[in-house]
């Protein structure tokens, strides 16, 4: 008996899956398939970085921001301009200066303030 | 819609009927083809480069199908121990035939096909019912033509001779 075994395999028509199990199929993957894009698209922002200088120059970006947090507020140019026309004094004279200044206003203020009251 | 979900629903449109059926002649249970192709297309949506990088889609999809199915049956237990479990079991794969001596031809076949060594039952599966080639089969399942050609020789050989012996 000669059988075409091909022929008869052929033949056989096989069942589908059912049309629901599809669907889930396609919706499960689709819902996996959401939150990557999402985010794909905010790193697509950074592809026109090569990827060798990626991470260089996040280490710089980095670097940076730990400057700008931690240096203080530049002093205003008014400021500077009152600087510049003090008279150029060490710390030590400055202090000194300091200490001669509230010497004198005690010796100016003691008397109004614990002198006796003049009459009306 | 973004790229990646037109192309997922144009690969299911596509594959998801032939990757149904080649897992359900791969590992002889519905229930696990099934599990195996929701598998499949939640590794294609999290991993599009599989598809894009690949040369042939239809290649990535039998390759990923045949893997996951196989590991599907190690998972279940030792893939020995469950073909054996299922080696008695009629897998229901084809429709009634109209008449009783197609039916009975299709109940036949079933058995021998099911009966089949898996290497040989896949190349069967992919050259008749996915009409690959055999070199096509060769290169997704990693294998020389020629072996792929003797397995199919040999497989319907032993179908032939599985059918008469059912005769």
């Amino acid at each position: 008996m000669n059988i075409d075994i091909e022929s008869t395999l052929r033949a056989q028509r096989w069942r589908d899956p059912p049309p629901e199990f599809l669907e889930r199929v396609l919706d499960r993957a689709l819902q996996n398939v959401a939150a990557p894009a999402r985010t794909s698209r905010l790193l697509a922002l950074f592809a026109f970085i090569p990827r060798p200088l990626r991470l260089p120059l996040a280490a710089c970006w980095l670097l940076a921001f730990f400057f700008r947090v931690t240096t203080p507020e530049a002093i205003p140019q008014s400021t500077l301009e009152s600087y510049a026309k003090l008279p150029p004094m060490t710390p030590a004279q400055l202090l000194a200066n300091r200490q001669q200044i509230e010497r004198l206003a005690d010796e100016l203020l003691q008397p109004q303030h614990h002198g006796v009251i003049p009459p009306l | 819609m973004p790229p990646t979900e037109a192309t997922l629903t144009r690969l299911h449109a596509e594959y998801a009927v032939s990757a149904y059926r080649f897992a359900w002649s791969v590992t002889k249970d519905e229930a696990l083809a099934q599990e195996v192709v929701q598998e499949l297309f939640l590794k294609l949506a999290r991993d599009p480069g599989l598809i894009t990088a690949a040369q042939s889609e239809r290649a990535v999809i039998f390759t990923l199908t045949r893997n996951l199915a196989l590991d599907s049956l190690r998972r279940r237990s030792t893939r020995e121990d469950a073909l054996e479990r299922f080696a008695d079991e009629s897998p229901g794969w084809f429709l009634p035939a109209a008449d009783a001596v197609a039916e009975e031809t299709r109940a036949q076949i079933t058995t021998a096909l099911a009966a089949l060594p898996e290497e040989q039952r896949s190349v069967i599966h992919l050259h008749v019912w996915e009409e690959l080639s055999f070199r096509e089969i060769g290169e997704l399942l990693g294998l020389p033509t020629q072996t792929v050609a003797s397995r199919y020789r040999y497989g319907l050989e032993k179908l032939r001779a599985q059918k008469h012996t059912l005769v």
